[in-house]
């Protein structure tokens, strides 16, 4: 019982977590565990909102959190690349390593299930809406969900944006062997 | 062959555990693997190698059992139970980890990286710690010093950074009972820190608290804090601070 009002507490009420302690001696404490960790550790602003509202934004914080994150989109010339390259992109620990949080080709069953699965993406559609809608996603998931846990991988330069185009041809291509149930598609 | 029976046995005990809840997919591996190594708990040969190393160091005309773990010189029941804690001789919060470099050097007089080093630290840590196995996790704030390394500790919990933005809560309160990739996930009143110190199979190494720690943080591409700094202490009190009841399964056996 006190770990759930505890854990209500914590998590409700959008409460701020900078009351507990000020930054400066966050910052002290992180400094101790070396020049490395204290580098990796610098948040951007948005960083910082996420961290201080694990909860959730303040309602009233939202949009200018969401045209923040916009501004950030860079595009390659094509939204839509290469979809064998993106799926290398997709399996690559290094890269995407998206098999960590989501299902994909039928075949591979070691996947997680923190994130949705994304069989068969290919199904909702290869409109330019649905291209813009995918790369934007994946180079900076934070503007359809704030603080998402899925990482930005464009803003922070873990993909590049052609990495990106690549991916968003795996997902969405009929070709793609992770869209068999779209015509033309698993082969 | 025998690697091929063992590999059989791993994706079998996958393919029938997906159902299962973090906690029981963890005991079903463990099991597993205990019954592959004969039954043997590798764990056990660094509690043994932490024994001697306890009865035989020395210096300063003193040995380990002039060392104070919390619960008074030389009394080892119970002591991992209650840490982190504020010890008064050195005046900061100390996770074990800390607490037996701190005992080496202040009360045996010996140098880190010199007389000892981590194998040693990390034996240690596994000795003292096997003294606390059953016992209820016991954290408390009481010292100023405590409630403030709390505090640290929740902040970095929550703290998003990195190449992947991501923070211990972003998985382990948002997403526990998932799984990334096949690691159950698992937030600290479910036993993410229960059972810490453990060997762990996949690394064939004894890993403490600390071990563990720096490999979540390299795992999303922060590189790690150094051993026995803040970050360690703060995070390894946040998290059984909220795991306070749960009771201790060390040395632990892990993938």
């Amino acid at each position: 019982m006190k770990k759930v009002i505890f854990t209500a507490l914590l998590l409700g009420l959008g409460l701020t977590l900078a009351e507990g302690v000020d930054d400066a001696r966050v910052l002290k404490a992180i400094e101790t565990g070396g020049p490395k960790f204290a580098a990796a550790m610098k948040q951007d602003p948005s960083e910082r909102l996420c961290s201080l509202y694990p909860s959730g934004l303040p309602a009233d914080q939202v949009s200018a959190f969401v045209a923040a994150e916009k501004k950030k989109v860079k595009y390659p010339e094509k939204l839509m690349g290469d979809w064998k390259k993106g799926r290398m992109v997709f399996t690559t620990p290094s890269k995407g390593n998206c098999y960590a949080c989501h299902a994909g080709e039928p075949a591979e069953p070691a996947f997680g299930d923190v994130g949705p699965p994304l069989t068969n993406f290919g199904l909702r559609g290869v409109g330019n809406a649905m291209i813009k809608y995918t790369y934007e996603k994946i180079f900076d998931s934070w503007i359809t969900v704030p603080c998402s846990t899925m990482p930005r991988y464009g803003v922070n330069a873990r993909l590049t944006p052609e990495e990106i185009a690549d991916l968003v041809a795996y997902l969405l291509s009929p070709e793609s062997p992770l869209n068999p149930a779209v015509k033309g598609g698993g082969q | 062959m025998k690697r091929a029976l063992i590999l059989l046995a791993l994706l079998t005990l996958m393919g029938t555990s997906l159902a299962l809840s973090p906690a029981e997919e963890a005991k079903r591996q463990r099991e597993l693997f205990l019954k592959q190594s004969g039954g043997v708990h590798p764990g056990e040969l660094f509690v043994a190698m932490g024994e001697e190393l306890y009865e035989s160091l020395e210096g300063n005309g003193k040995t380990m059992k002039d060392c104070d773990f919390g619960k008074g010189p030389g009394v080892l029941e119970g002591a991992y139970a209650e840490l982190p804690k504020y010890f008064k001789d050195t005046n900061r919060v100390e996770d074990l980890d800390t607490r037996v470099k701190s005992c080496l050097e202040n009360v045996l007089g010996l140098k880190y990286d010199e007389d000892f080093g981590r194998e040693e630290v990390v034996a240690l840590v596994s000795y003292i710690a096997s003294f606390s196995n059953e016992m209820p996790i016991n954290v408390t704030l009481d010292d100023p010093q405590e409630k403030e390394m709390f505090e640290i500790g929740k902040r970095l919990w929550f703290w998003r950074a990195g190449q992947m933005d991501m923070s211990c809560a972003a998985c382990h309160d948002r997403y526990p009972g998932r799984r990334v990739r096949l690691a159950p996930i698992r937030n600290p009143e479910q036993g993410l820190s229960d059972h810490w110190p453990a060997y762990t199979f996949s690394f064939d190494k004894m890993y403490t608290l600390e071990n563990r720690v720096n490999f979540c943080y390299d795992s999303i591409q922060i590189p790690h804090p150094d051993f026995y700094s803040e970050p360690h202490i703060a995070l390894a009190l946040y998290m059984r601070f909220r795991a306070n009841g749960n009771l201790l399964d060390v040395p632990g056996f892990t993938r």
